[in-house]
């Protein structure tokens, strides 16, 4: 009766639009009262997050990524991309495409990435030769896509929540985004053929001239992305270093930032860093009451009992993360799902990272569908376009979407064969 | 003579900027140190020599800029929240139903703050200091307390908004 209670409650303050953190923190408290704890037990929890070195990757993830959109080597970067993969058969759509994982990856989430590629690029798009409703479906759609690329914060997030490793489902991602990036480039190249797409020119010069000029800004993600790839550095100590090396670049080698830009600048990340962190602290006091009252346990055993496949099951996860995404940004479904549904899914013999990895991919279709798909929002207010004819433009992105998620859910080779060759698992 | 609505606004003007520049000092030194540290453990690192301080540091500034930095994004209204049912509201529906979720925020923070105080005293009781560093670690969670009291005010702030007090200029919003 009192958990019912305990649950409507929830419910209503999350509905009613009570800040995440708020509800998750003040649910806690009434817990812990109910169940006689010690209130202390929540800041205990809170400040257990002073033992985890893997949460220091979301403040310097997100300090790289301010430095670098506020200063210049974000559009270093999508020129030199622009110049380098341009020429090729589908080549605009792939420097698009390209352009958008970094940027989303950058930003962690995917509204950043429409419009700092998007303005650049959609215009390009069209100049190009693609017809409107299909750039505005593209830019819209390969926003979402770089959640899943290092050094993106939501997979950070994931790991640490559901304590799974961070290397291995960076590792992990690898092959569904090569897959994505795959049938969006073949879609493009075929609306390209029909709309009679001219090719750019193959010119040398001129990619010299942009590797040239966006050197230093190059180097930053194939440093991060290379170093956890390889193994040599930690999430961590990647994000440290890139961080610092951001620093240096904005500041000292392309001075496209100035010394009194710096205290707007870590205002803007600090209060980024808060409005995270403060809910994962919370989500530590959430999970500890959950875990003693064995509500995980319980949980499971329901689903092992209803469920005769782990297929059947991820279907059903699938239909309701597709569902929870069509109304909670994934952040929000991470803190409030994962404790919940992962230790479910190891118990029908699902591997946690390639859960973690399917869980992303639904989201990020998520992204996409109406009526909180932050996409078609920020794309509409971007572009000037009505909400409804951007969603009429993903369209055929959100099927190709589909696909993905199904081949990648029943068929696990597909995130895990690069994380058993890595020698992570 | 001034009236006493533009008088509110002004000293909440005044407390606005204030806690604005305690938050920006604060998380630009706390991120600034965070990174320099882990930067100079890792280069160490490869040349063998080991800064386990370093590590400790970063992990307690992390704290702190969580605290701070909530309540920075107080301000900014970038706190996380489900907003379907309040961007289908009419103006006034949504006023009130704001007046109702500010207030609770309000509420909460406070609870927070006192979570934070009864954890602080319970620390500095049993004297525990860190590894390495040696710092008392009530200092680390006083970052709690002390940042609640002042996302009390931010949200307080808000509520006022909400009744034609604007205070808090937007110019940051980003």
């Amino acid at each position: 009766m009192i958990s019912a209670l305990i649950v409507i409650a929830f419910v209503v303050m999350l509905l009613c639009g009570v800040p995440l953190f708020a509800v998750i923190g003040s649910v806690t408290a009434l817990c812990l009262a109910v169940g006689d704890y010690q209130q202390t037990i929540m800041a205990q929890q809170m400040f257990s997050m002073a033992d985890r070195t893997s949460l220091l990757a979301i403040p310097l993830f997100i300090v790289t990524s301010t430095l670098m959109a506020k200063g210049s080597s974000a559009r270093r970067l999508v020129d030199f991309i622009h110049a380098l993969v341009g020429w090729l058969p589908g080549g605009l759509s792939i420097a698009t495409l390209t352009a958008c994982l970094i940027f989303a990856a950058l930003a962690g989430l995917s509204p950043a990435a429409i419009i700092a590629v998007g303005t650049m690029m959609y215009p390009t798009l069209i100049t190009g030769g693609y017809d409107e409703r299909f750039s505005l479906g593209f830019v819209t759609s390969a926003g979402s896509l770089g959640i899943l690329v290092p050094p993106s914060i939501v997979v950070v997030i994931f790991g640490v929540v559901g304590e799974v490793n961070i290397e291995a489902l960076f590792i992990a991602g690898v092959t569904p985004i090569v897959l994505i990036a795959m049938m969006f480039v073949t879609y493009s190249f075929i609306v390209g053929r029909k709309n009679k797409v001219k090719r750019m020119r193959f010119r040398p010069a001129r990619i010299l001239r942009k590797l040239y000029s966006g050197f230093w800004a190059i180097m930053l993600p194939v440093g991060v992305g290379g170093g956890i790839y390889s193994g040599l550095v930690t999430v961590t100590q990647a994000a440290a270093l890139g961080a610092v090396y951001a620093f240096i670049i904005e500041f000292v080698f392309y001075r496209s930032l100035k010394p009194r830009d710096l205290p707007g600048l870590m205002r803007n990340s600090g209060s980024m860093i808060g409005m995270l962190l403060i809910i994962i602290a919370v989500t530590f006091g959430f999970n500890w009451y959950l875990t003693v009252e064995s509500v995980p346990d319980i949980l499971t055993e329901w689903i092992v009992a209803h469920f005769d496949s782990p297929i059947a099951f991820l279907l059903a996860v699938n239909i309701l993360l597709l569902f929870l995404g069509c109304i909670m940004d994934i952040l929000s479904a991470i803190f409030i799902t994962v404790p919940l549904m992962l230790p479910a899914a190891v118990a029908m013999g699902i591997d946690p990272i390639h859960f973690g990895i399917v869980f992303i991919i639904n989201f990020e279709i998520g992204y996409l569908t109406p009526p909180v798909g932050i996409n078609l929002f920020t794309s509409g207010a971007v572009f000037k376009k009505p909400v409804i004819e951007v969603a009429r433009s993903v369209i055929p992105f959100l099927g190709l979407l589909l696909i993905a998620l199904a081949l990648v859910t029943y068929y696990p080779p597909i995130s895990l064969w690069l994380v058993k060759l890595t020698g992570n698992m | 003579m001034k009236s006493v609505n533009e008088m509110i606004t002004a000293t909440l003007r005044i407390i606005d900027r204030v806690i604005s520049i305690i938050e920006t000092t604060l998380l630009s030194l706390s991120l600034l140190v965070m990174a320099g540290a882990l930067f100079a453990q890792i280069l160490l690192g490869f040349a063998g020599i080991s800064l386990t301080w370093a590590g400790e540091l970063s992990l307690y500034l992390m704290v702190w800029v969580m605290c701070i930095g909530a309540c920075a994004a107080t301000r900014q209204s970038k706190h996380i929240s489900i907003n379907i049912i309040s961007d289908r509201l009419k103006p006034g529906a949504r006023r009130v139903l704001n007046i109702a979720v500010y207030a609770f925020c309000v509420a909460t923070a406070l609870g927070f703050c006192k979570l934070g105080i009864n954890y602080v005293l319970l620390a500095r009781g049993l004297g525990q200091t860190s590894m390495s560093l040696n710092i008392p670690l009530w200092v680390v969670y006083s970052a709690l307390p002390a940042s609640a009291v002042l996302m009390a005010m931010r949200f307080l702030i808000l509520l006022a908004g909400e009744f034609g007090f604007k205070a808090a200029a937007q110019e940051d919003k980003s």
